[in-house]
């Protein structure tokens, strides 16, 4: 077994042993995305990947914006590949991938961001 | 439609038209993320930034930034701008009951994209009046 197969092997059983505090999410991935001028929306293709996620932090809202920001982190052989853009579907509520998805071959860490109501 | 949809309708027609499409020159708009790995692309912005003769009349610039491959010298983004000098400067666009009338086009070469150390960017700008029957 290759070095790249063992991690991913071992990732897969971390996951396990992590129970609950693994979350089922989706992520909606847009490729060959282009943008129609003449009716003035983008077209994409778009494809839904269900998968095992740890939420690592969540941090709320700050004085200038009403935004809740997540960390969150998958096995990178569920996904390939991720875009700033992609939406994150964590408890039935859509976030968007911001810009910092760190990639240390087996593992994506990357931030989510949602606004939220302040009540 | 109000004015300023009207006059991102009139310029949106010049870039979705098939001639422009023939230039292949991949071309978006502001707040529409890129998710392709082509290096050579422009992405508009439609300042409309000081009044005009009516309430439906408008004038502002157009910025268009020119994104081409780093370490490959300046021709990419001047042929990109000529072929922009083509449709645009001095101009004159019908639609509906608008008509849009562009000017003088301005090229800066901005240097490497603070987000990606392998573009480099230059700005085309050209100003414009978007005249609306009031």
């Amino acid at each position: 077994m290759s070095y790249r197969n063992l991690i991913d092997s071992n990732l897969r059983i971390a996951f396990k042993l992590l129970k609950d505090l693994v979350d089922d999410i989706s992520i909606v991935k847009r490729s060959n995305s282009d943008f129609d001028f003449l009716n003035n929306e983008i077209t994409a293709s778009e494809e839904t990947i269900y998968l095992k996620a740890i939420i690592i932090e969540s941090t709320n809202s700050n004085s200038k914006s009403n935004s809740k920001k997540s960390q969150c982190l998958i096995q990178k052989s569920d996904v390939t590949t991720l875009s700033v853009g992609d939406v994150f579907n964590y408890k039935g509520l859509d976030y968007k991938i911001t810009n910092s998805i760190k990639d240390d071959g087996s593992i994506l860490l990357f931030d989510v961001e949602r606004e939220v109501s302040n009540g | 439609m109000g004015k300023y949809l009207d006059l991102e309708s009139s310029i949106y027609s010049i870039f979705g038209s098939q001639q422009w499409k023939a230039e292949n020159i991949p071309t978006y708009p502001s707040n529409v993320i890129k998710n392709d790995s082509k290096s050579s692309f422009i992405r508009l912005s439609i300042i409309p930034n000081s009044n005009s003769v009516n309430f439906k009349s408008i004038s502002g610039v157009l910025i268009i930034d020119i994104f081409t491959e780093t370490n490959i010298g300046t021709k990419s983004y001047s042929t990109i701008a000529d072929r922009l000098d083509d449709y645009l400067v001095t101009k004159g666009f019908n639609k509906n009951n608008f008509f849009l009338q562009f000017k003088e086009s301005v090229l800066t070469p901005m240097g490497v994209d603070k987000d990606s150390a392998s573009l480099f960017r230059a700005q085309y700008t050209i100003t414009f009046n978007f005249f609306g029957v009031d």
